[in-house]
């Protein structure tokens, strides 16, 4: 659907949606309001070109995918230094089993974190989340069945709970 | 126990509801001073590009040698009065030749330093369908290709890009998404001074044979390519070398190229277009 009206309509919709979705790939609701942020400013650049797309929030979510990616790969970099004195995560209010899949979904890949987050809680298709991450199908899939392994894993809760998502 | 889709959900709800995020006015008004920062360097960088061509740098190492002129029956050369530096601005046209290389159908084998192929399919993907590169031309160390997706029937429109990849990655992006026309036509660099240029663009798929009439130099003869399953025209791309001097600072820029034409398989123009900046370009 493409979005017809001003930046700002555009802004107010969306925002608030893409910030939970990179909260949970970032691990980080700072992190992730910046990103967002990012996002934006950048699509408020290319405002009159983006407004004729079919789905605008498509491109904005990609560049805040590849910003939170670029993110994780700098944090890598810098990791012993982030573990001895990087200040502790914000996390929102949420319930305690809330909470230990956010602390779980922070210790995979950011590549799983991003697969898990769009196919699940975006609702995309496999294809769709191949196109967005720049790989293929199968990796897709495999990214997620690593994924839901893992935190199945971590959370001490058997596989197949996971499996039903 | 819930289970992730719906756990997802309440930790992303949760996000959203206690993220702080600004305002969109001040959103708008970070690009905006983003913006103002672009141009600003964009404009610094074409003064330090005039300067360094008054003063004859040449900027690209590894120039090739001299390429041997197409035969053709081309439009006889058109030469503007001497300049001088009292004269009011002329317009100055390079001296072009063109390069014999083959546009090929197909995805880009790379490499690809640049991401060029990821960001140009990237320009396409609010369109439905799949994107597929439809064709692509490396030559002199430089990259150019044309992504697109297919049009849903009933549709007059062309969605499609186009991006243009220098030795080491960088270059320059042409995000199109068009109404359906029987020639389409973009272009990039061939300035002159040795610098490189590409012609493209969209034809009808009536077109078996193109010709690039420049304003100084040989024409360029292309054939199109087939723009495959679902795309309702043909793609084509050809390069030339701008090869004369850089212009003089009261000179007016303009494009090398002058028209573009297209001829069916019986030898008739089915489709032609001007190249112009501004007003009188209906390429």
């Amino acid at each position: 659907m493409a979005a017809s009206g001003s930046f700002e309509e555009f802004y107010a919709g969306t925002a608030g949606r893409l910030l939970g979705q990179l909260f949970l790939v970032t691990g980080d609701l700072h992190a992730a309001e910046e990103i967002v942020q990012e996002a934006f400013t950048r699509a408020s650049v290319r405002w009159t070109r983006l407004r004729d797309y079919d789905v605008p929030q498509a491109w904005v979510r990609r560049v805040a995918m590849n910003l939170a990616a670029d993110r994780a790969r700098g944090l890598r970099r810098q990791a012993a230094a982030i573990l001895r004195l990087g200040p502790p995560s914000t996390v929102p209010s949420v319930s305690v089993e809330t909470l230990a899949l956010v602390q779980a979904l922070r210790s995979l890949p950011v590549r799983q974190r991003q697969a898990i987050v769009l196919h699940y809680l975006v609702d995309l298709p496999v294809e769709e989340v191949a196109h967005i991450l720049a790989v293929r199908g199968g990796t897709v899939k495999s990214l997620l069945a690593r994924g839901r392994r893992s935190l199945a894993a971590r959370l001490g809760e058997p596989e197949e709970v996971f499996d039903r998502a | 126990m819930s289970d992730l889709r719906e756990r997802l959900q309440e930790a992303a709800e949760a996000a959203a509801r206690e993220g702080r995020i600004l305002d969109a006015e001040a959103v708008v008004e970070r690009g905006r001073r983003r913006r103002v920062r672009l141009l600003g360097s964009t404009a610094a960088l074409v003064v330090l590009a005039v300067v360094a061509g008054v003063v004859g740098v040449d900027w690209f190492t590894g120039r090739p040698a001299a390429l041997s002129p197409v035969p053709s029956s081309g439009p006889t050369p058109t030469t503007g009065p001497p300049t001088t530096s009292t004269a009011p601005a002329q317009v100055w046209i390079a001296s072009v030749t063109p390069l014999q290389v083959r546009a090929r159908p197909g995805p880009y084998p790379g490499p690809d330093p640049g991401r060029i192929v990821q960001d140009v399919t990237s320009l396409v993907r609010g369109c439905h369908g799949t994107t597929r590169i439809r064709l692509w031309i490396r030559a002199q160390g430089k990259v150019w290709l044309v992504a697109a997706k297919p049009t849903p029937p009933g549709q007059a429109r062309l969605c499609w890009a186009t991006g243009f990849m220098n030795q080491g990655g960088g270059g320059g992006l042409g995000p199109i998404r068009s109404q359906l026309r029987p020639l389409r036509v973009t272009f990039a660099g061939g300035g002159g001074n040795g610098e490189l240029g590409v012609v493209g663009g969209a034809v009808t798929r009536r077109a078996v044979r193109l010709r690039v009439l420049f304003h100084k130099g040989h024409p360029l003869d292309l054939v199109p390519v087939d723009g495959g399953d679902g795309v309702p025209v043909n793609f084509f791309a050809g390069l030339y070398l701008g090869t004369g001097p850089p212009p003089a600072e009261h000179q007016r820029r303009e494009s090398a190229i002058d028209r573009v034409m297209a001829f069916d398989q019986a030898g008739r123009r089915v489709a032609e277009c001007r190249m112009r900046f501004g007003l009188g370009n209906t390429c």
